[in-house]
């Protein structure tokens, strides 16, 4: 029972006298806690630990009359959606990402400038310099692809159980959009640790904007994003507002309007509990109400607290977030993928459509009528989204019964297939024309990160067993002490001698140590020479002419090469 | 065995507890890891230079700084000691690390007292984006880092001057050559007193005819008393060993066909100061190995 002041207010003194000290600690706290809470006792917080039911009236339902933030909350939900199943709460989980990410996202804005000039040493600064950096910045890192996946997840879900169904279609179509807007917002801030990774992923991701039609707007539009042809200082700080500022604002207020809906025509049931065309989401019998306060309150602390365990003890043990040398606009890496979400972006670019006319030896038309760029590039993913958007309110079934909904489920996994298949012909294993002599010298020592090959072999080798000297795959002796290195080169022998385009293929390798603690390793591929009738082609002296590739890079005792 | 909420504490506690001492393991180990990391990219960043440095400065300092002739003046040791000079002679202010950076971000328009000596075909141009060239900052400092390395790393042996060099002094007698020995400096396979290797063959080929910087040493004993022959000789040498001694010793006494191997009138493309590594022993023996190539 919430007390009553005495009236006129009286002095502490007068309190103390007329109740005794202990009684009149608890009034006033008694007095904050109901603040605090927007209505809520310290008496009645002690039923609530002790697990007894409310009394009546319910002064539990007080915090979301009275309060601000529980006001968009509803005071309970059906017993029915309290399980794992059919939410999964990925819903939640998103919002909490958001969440984190905004908190995370600060910390690295205070140690963050946007220009070229200065944002990769910032990042080398976060990394060396400051407390907490590297975990604050892999939190934020692992939250983001995180959020996406949940976000996709939850969009999944929506769809499967049916939730998107009248009356929820624009729940759905604002669903669509913060989707969107993930998506956007994490690849946004792809770009800002202007590494090499995010410089060309980037390039690649905004490189589509150019074929928006006309070829005129294309041009404007790709000019608006990139602040000039190219990425540079004005592109960096374009994507950066939209990271910091635009994006969030737009997500933060969509998710409003989302969840607006979302409450406003209650969690949908799972499909079978109700009977076919009802929706009784909204009429739930009081048996089977649970309490917002405290049942589901302390089921999505729970969550939370589950998250936040996840990214912490991920970023800290098993997570770090890629960092590659500064970006450099003259200098495209070999094997450049954009982001994996957009990987299906790419795979759709190389075109499904051309391919599989080569396939059947038929030939393709011609540029003018089927621009592939701006087909696959722009109009197809447009088309996708906008039937996204209108997707519930084209599906006229009104059943959402699993079994009534056998097409819609089929077409779901359909799409989710070809979305996986588009992915994987993003990635560079699909489809990457490059000759066989640069596809050997990345494998082994790419000058960045391969999104294949990851750092190469050569940099599997401690660095005392890079033996200076020069090792012939033709009559390998490798030093019997250095088992990594015997080991690269055995591969290194196999690979040039047995790829079909590097006829004779032999490989030379030297390794010599330059300065104390740095060592150079240099490939030399040799390979006949062939002319248009896979013949050798012959010097004067009727030699066979050989072809040469080179690569060196250098390797220092420091950096974490040799499994570190 | 415990009901929901109990399982629902336990599982928060524990889930709480995990995170807490994660954080609290990563705040122990943070200075270690900031360590770690700042050594790992320094590391990187000596890489990056040593490719840049491939790339754009080998060509005129040699692949490990040891000068081409001609082009460009030593850097290791050359850069630390013109570092010392400066800061000894001219209270030159600034750290080592900005003197290399300010010279390779802005070049050296005007020729330094820095191996005054020697003369080289063009001034060391502008390397940073911001006066006009081609490398971005970040590149510069991957080149000071590579740079710097030199010293960093170690035993750069210091060049000590416990030998007596034979400079340009035409008249200290010297003792019988091997040609051995000779050989052995030439190739590169000894070093000679200084500790540096003969930079001979950089620009001397042994087969006839092959110019690389100055003319082949193919049938130079021959060739060297053709020369104190010729009727615009105005060296001082009366013999082939004395003519090739004066030319190591003092490169611009006689050049021979100027047009060709002159840097500047009078001045010779061979560099005059080569006498400053050798003892007389080395020149001695390299003198005997020349004379074997008749
Ligand atoms: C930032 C992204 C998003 C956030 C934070 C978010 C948040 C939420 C939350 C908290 C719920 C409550 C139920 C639950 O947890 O499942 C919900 C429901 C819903 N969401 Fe989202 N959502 C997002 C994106 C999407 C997307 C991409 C779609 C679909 C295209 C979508 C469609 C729906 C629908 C249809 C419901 C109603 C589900 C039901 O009544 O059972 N949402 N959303």
């Amino acid at each position: 029972m919430a007390l009553r002041w005495p009236e006129p207010i009286p002095t502490l003194q007068k309190e103390v006298q007329q109740y005794g000290w202990r009684r009149v600690i608890f009034m006033h706290l008694d007095e904050l806690v109901t603040r605090v809470t927007a209505g809520i006792p310290l008496t009645e917080v002690r039923n609530i630990i002790r697990g007894e039911p409310p009394p009546r009236p319910n002064p539990r339902v007080k915090p979301h009359t009275e309060g601000f933030i529980l006001h968009i909350k509803p005071s309970f939900y059906h017993e029915a959606v309290t399980r794992l199943y059919p939410t999964f709460r990925l819903g939640l989980l998103s919002f909490y990402l958001f969440l984190i990410e905004t908190i995370t996202g600060i910390f690295l804005m205070i140690f963050y400038t946007p220009s070229p000039l200065v944002a990769y040493e910032n990042m080398l600064r976060i990394l060396n310099n400051v407390p907490f950096g590297q975990l604050m910045r892999d939190v934020h890192r692992l939250g983001a692809e995180a959020m996406v996946v949940a976000v996709m997840l939850h969009m999944l879900r929506t769809f499967f159980t049916a939730s998107y169904k009248r009356p929820r279609q624009f729940t759905w179509a604002t669903g669509v959009i913060l989707l969107v807007f993930t998506l956007f917002l994490s690849f946004s801030g792809y770009l800002l640790p202007w590494d090499q990774l995010s410089y060309w992923a980037v390039t690649i991701g905004t490189s589509m904007a150019e074929a928006t039609p006309p070829p005129a707007l294309g041009r404007i539009v790709n000019l608006i994003l990139r602040g000039a042809p190219d990425i540079g200082a004005a592109g960096l700080l374009r994507f950066y507002l939209l990271h910091v500022i635009f994006l969030p604002l737009l997500l933060f207020f969509i998710f409003f309007v989302h969840y607006y809906k979302v409450v406003r025509h209650g969690l949908s049931l799972p499909p079978e509990v109700e009977a076919v065309g009802d929706d009784t989401a909204r009429k739930v019998p009081p048996e089977k109400r649970v309490p917002y306060i405290p049942d589901i309150a302390i089921q999505e602390a729970l969550w939370g607290i589950g998250l936040i365990a996840f990214l912490v003890i991920g970023a800290a043990f098993f997570y770090d977030a890629p960092l590659e040398q500064h970006a450099d606009p003259l200098n495209t890496p070999l094997h450049t993928t954009a982001p994996w979400y957009f990987l299906w972006l790419q795979g759709l670019l190389k075109d499904p459509f051309l391919l599989a006319l080569d396939r059947l030896g038929l030939p393709r038309p011609p540029s003018t009528i089927y621009n592939s760029k701006m087909i696959m590039g722009v109009i197809l993913p447009g088309l996708i989204l906008f039937f996204l958007l209108i997707m519930p309110y084209l599906d006229f079934n009104i059943s959402r019964r699993y079994s009534h909904r056998r097409k819609a489920l089929v077409a779901g996994l359909v799409g989710v297939s070809a979305w996986t298949l588009l992915t994987y012909m993003g990635t560079p294993a699909f489809a990457v024309t490059s000759s066989a002599d640069v596809e050997v010298l990345q494998e082994f020592m790419p000058l960045n990160p391969d999104p294949l090959f990851g750092e190469g072999k050569v940099r599997t080798i401690p660095y005392e067993q890079l033996v200076p000297g020069t090792y012939d795959t033709r009559s390998l002796q490798p030093p019997a002490d250095a088992p990594r290195l015997a080991r690269v080169l055995e591969d290194l022998k196999r690979r040039v001698e047995t790829d079909p385009h590097l006829p004779q293929g032999y490989a030379i390798v030297r390794i010599s140590e330059v300065q104390a603690g740095l060592k150079r390793f240099e490939i030399t591929l040799r390979w006949l020479k062939l002319d248009e009738h896979h013949q050798p082609v012959r010097d004067e002296q009727g030699n066979p002419v050989f072809q040469e590739a080179k690569r060196a890079i250098y390797l220092h005792r420091d950096s974490t090469h040799g499994g570190g | 065995m415990f009901d929901l909420a109990t399982r629902r504490i336990i599982g928060a506690t524990v889930l709480m507890l995990a995170t807490v001492i994660t954080i609290g393991m990563v705040w122990l180990t943070e200075e270690q890891r900031m360590a770690r990391y700042e050594a790992i990219h320094k590391g990187k960043a000596i890489e990056n230079g040593a490719l840049l440095y491939e790339q754009y400065c080998a060509t005129c300092h040699g692949p490990n700084g040891e000068g081409v002739p001609g082009k460009g003046p030593d850097l290791n040791p050359g850069v630390f000691q013109h570092y010392e000079e400066l800061k000894q002679t001219q209270n030159y202010a600034n750290s080592l690390r900005n003197f290399i950076k300010l010279t390779i971000a802005a070049g050296r328009p005007i020729r330094s007292t820095y191996r005054a000596d020697e003369v080289y075909a063009e001034p060391m141009p502008t390397w940073s984006q911001d006066f006009g060239g081609p490398l971005r900052p970040d590149q510069i400092e991957n080149l000071v880092e590579f740079i710097l390395n030199w010293q960093a790393a170690g035993p750069t042996p210091a060049p000590t001057p416990s030998f007596e060099a034979v400079g340009t002094d035409l008249t200290k007698p010297l003792p019988p050559g091997d040609p051995k020995r000779g050989e052995a400096l030439w190739n590169q396979e000894v070093k000679q007193a200084s500790g540096a290797a003969a930079s001979c063959k950089a620009c001397h080929s042994l087969k006839p005819g092959e110019v690389i910087v100055g003319p082949s040493l193919a049938g130079i004993a021959t060739t060297a008393a053709q020369r104190i022959q010729a009727p615009d000789y105005k060296g001082q040498a009366k013999t082939p060993e004395e003519y090739i001694r004066e030319s190591i010793q003092q490169p611009n006494a006689y050049i021979v066909e100027p047009d060709k191997y002159a840097a500047a009138p009078g001045v010779s493309k061979m560099p005059a100061t080569l006498g400053n590594q050798m003892s007389v022993q080395d020149l001695a023996d390299l003198i005997a190995f020349l004379m074997t190539l008749k």
